[in-house]
């Protein structure tokens, strides 16, 4: 009799430990998940445009009535800037990790005199920039510490009509994504 | 023999089970942090770094990016306001109020993950969509064309409606969700 009930009881402990794993997991290993998908368009420390057709075919479940922009950050060298003069329309710099999705995101409200200035950095990196801030120059940049030597940075911004997508487009296409040297 | 062939079995059938659950939690999710309002739902804190284990392995498995937790707040349905899975044979009225948002904008996603052909509708923003009296709004689905606002639905296919906010004050972070009105999915004519 303890037979069997041993063997239900050993069943349901690894059936909940596989599901219980396998769910942590999978944003880790899903080969086409939107961390993959958006990465396929990025380039390092560079940001890229992606178009409305290639937003349609390869984001599919993406809202259609977005323009995009795309960089990949690579914290070897130093910390990465990202600066975008929003527009009319709600824009927002979000951060990705793989596989845990975002980890940060900053709208155009967060705006400095009409430019968002955001610097990702390593830790390490991040106490060497604020060890060279002082009381006079009040800090105007976001910065956002990133666990890991490298991400996405994603620039969405909302495209209201059709008709303004050109101008939204080349908007984001002024945008940098650029790798700095931490002046010692 | 017969005690090692009952440990393999057992572990192979666990496997099993417990991948087949995983399989169903990402065809199901399980309602575990999330907020419904008729037949919408939406996922807390899912733009952000506390969004639950399940709801990252839906949106990895979609290949989604979430909006992020300052850009608004999106919510999908998967039925109508019956409860009755949406589905391209049949057509649908989207009626109602929208909720306060600076923008917000309705769109038809295939349940199979598919894109839809190029310059097919499969969506309305707020700018484009007209409005009636008191700002309510009329949004008709089918896959035959339809006066005023229309979006063309995939024929025969099963599709999720995804309504985004942005500009909101409305947060996933709090269960105000139940509360909100959100517009009717109304079922017509089937095929």
């Amino acid at each position: 009799m303890i037979g069997p009930v041993l063997t239900a009881v050993a069943l349901l402990l690894i059936a909940g430990a596989v599901h219980v794993a396998s769910i942590l997991m999978l944003p880790w290993f899903a080969p086409d998940d939107g961390f993959h998908r958006l990465n396929a368009h990025a380039q390092d420390n560079r940001l890229t445009l992606v178009g409305a057709a290639d937003l349609r075919v390869s984001m599919p479940n993406s809202d259609p009535n977005v323009a995009i922009a795309v960089c990949r950050y690579v914290l070897d060298k130093g910390p990465v800037r990202v600066r975008l003069a929003p527009g009319q329309t709600p824009t927002a710099i979000v951060v990705l990790r793989r596989g845990a999705g975002v980890f940060h995101s900053v709208s155009d409200r967060a705006a400095s005199q009409g430019i968002l200035d955001v610097v990702i950095a390593t830790a390490e990196q991040m106490e060497d920039i604020t060890d060279q801030d002082s009381d006079d120059d009040p800090v105007q940049e976001i910065r956002i510490t990133s666990p890991d030597e490298t991400g996405l940075v994603l620039i969405r911004a909302l495209v209201p009509l059709p008709s303004q997508r050109a101008d939204i487009e080349a908007g984001l296409r002024t945008a940098t994504c650029d790798a700095e040297v931490i002046e010692q | 023999m017969k005690t090692v062939l009952r440990v393999v079995l057992t572990l192979l059938a666990g496997i099993a089970l417990g991948l087949g659950l995983t399989a169903l939690a990402i065809t199901s999710p399980p309602h575990l942090g999330t907020v419904n309002s008729g037949p919408w739902q939406a996922r807390m804190r899912l733009g952000t770094p506390e969004a639950d284990p399940y709801a990252r392995a839906v949106l990895a498995m979609r290949g989604e990016i979430p909006m992020g937790a300052v850009e608004g707040l999106s919510v999908t349905a998967g039925t109508d306001s019956s409860g009755r899975a949406l589905t391209g044979q049949c057509s649908y009225r989207v009626s109602g109020q929208m909720p306060a948002a600076n923008h917000w904008t309705l769109t038809v996603h295939r349940r199979s993950g598919g894109a839809a052909p190029p310059g097919l509708r499969t969506s309305y923003t707020s700018s484009e969509a007209l409005h009636g009296e008191n700002a309510q709004i009329s949004l008709m689905l089918s896959a035959e064309p339809q006066a005023g606002n229309w979006i063309p639905l995939p024929a025969g296919e099963e599709f999720d409606l995804a309504l985004r906010l942005y500009e909101t004050q409305i947060s996933t972070s709090a269960p105000v969700l139940d509360r909100l009105a959100l517009p009717l999915i109304t079922r017509g004519d089937c095929r």
